[in-house]
């Protein structure tokens, strides 16, 4: 009898086999699931907080894609919850060329990056004798003022060939101009009598802009 | 000696009931818990994935500021997820996606601009879906509805 079924054994053996095998395949089935959850939504909403963040109407912008670096050094988490709500009660990291701006939690999310601008608004002031009929070129910048002193003897000055001051006998006190901020200005100052000590001052706030990269990640 | 004549049969008769058995066993299991289990694994992950991306379109369809204020965009929903159909719909500035198995769907915090003072609206899958904005006097309407 037990000699007759000797063949049920070798069944059994192999079911138990193919019972492994089938184990086997399902488990790297099932990882292969696990390792396929993505962060589709993380992204997402990195993405529309970068988009928010870099926005003409957004608070932080000067226009679209250029930031504004008096507003972004201010940037903490508080104001930028406030002001972009799709940051709140999430997990978000904001890093602007490689600096942490802000930082909640510790978001674990794919990173989205835009390239931006970063403008600043310095404070230049420049001091030039007052030679006779001298020009000076001055960075690109929206305002300039002038301050000069009669003893100067600067009669007029001339903005790119074009006079916008004048007075025979010599300026004094300070003018405002308003500048081309997208080009160099040529300013001339001309006198008809060579002065030997005067100087002119002139007070101009040129924009210094640098490319960064900003960095968005969000734990949703 | 009437016995030798039994076990063949015998022995046939266990082995078709032993291969009957792992059949009936791995069956089972698949069809009990490792198929649906994967068909909920992969349900979520597109219902995930098709909430990012209607999200994403629902942002995209926000004019730029400055602009002119209404415009439409199609939205592109799979017809299905884990063979049924759901609804996407719009919840005081979430996007939801509403699925019949309690463990497929999700909600999907939208950012927008100031600008827009409201999102609602509501789309079947199997409709065709746009992203309608709309200009009004208090600001813009952000609305997904059927096209």
């Amino acid at each position: 009898m037990t000699r007759g079924q000797a063949n049920l054994l070798g069944l059994a053996v192999a079911l138990l086999l193919l019972s492994g095998a089938i184990g086997v395949t399902l488990a790297v089935g099932t990882g292969a699931f696990a390792t396929a959850d993505s962060d589709a939504r993380d992204r997402a909403a990195a993405a529309g907080l970068a988009d928010r963040l870099v926005s003409a109407d957004g608070p932080l912008t000067v226009r679209e894609n250029v930031l504004d670096g008096a507003t972004v050094d201010d940037l903490n988490a508080t104001a930028l919850r406030a002001a972009f709500p799709a940051a709140r009660d999430r997990a978000v990291r904001v890093r602007l060329g490689g600096e942490t701006l802000v930082e909640t939690g510790d978001p674990a999310g794919p990173t989205v990056r835009r390239l931006v601008l970063v403008e600043r608004r310095a404070n230049r002031t420049l001091t030039v004798p007052a030679d006779q009929n001298d020009t000076v070129r001055l960075e690109p910048t929206g305002a300039a003022a002038v301050t000069v002193d009669r003893s100067a003897r600067v009669e007029s000055l001339v903005v790119n060939g074009r006079t916008v001051a004048h007075e025979d006998a010599g300026l004094n006190g300070t003018i405002h101009l308003d500048l081309r901020r997208d080009r160099p200005t040529d300013l001339a100052l001309n006198g008809s009598i060579r002065s030997s000590s005067g100087t002119v001052q002139i007070r101009t706030h040129p924009w210094e802009t640098e490319a960064a990269v900003l960095e968005v990640t969000v734990d949703v | 000696m009437a016995d030798r004549a039994v076990s063949p049969v015998v022995g046939k008769v266990l082995e078709i009931g032993l291969v009957l058995l792992f059949v009936a066993t791995v069956t089972g299991a698949l069809s009990g818990g490792v198929v649906p289990g994967a068909r909920t694994a992969a349900g979520g992950e597109v219902a995930d994935r098709t909430l990012a991306s209607a999200a994403t379109t629902v942002e995209d369809g926000v004019p730029a500021a400055g602009r002119v204020g209404s415009a439409t965009t199609h939205l592109d929903l799979p017809d299905r997820i884990r063979g049924e159909t759901y609804t996407l719909r719009a919840d005081d500035r979430r996007l939801v996606l509403d699925h019949p198995h309690p463990d497929v769907g999700a909600s999907h915090r939208l950012a927008l601009p100031a600008r827009v003072v409201a999102v609602r609206g509501a789309v079947a899958s199997d409709d065709p879906a746009v992203v309608r904005v709309t200009q009004t006097d208090d600001g813009l309407v952000v609305e997904v509805t059927t096209a």
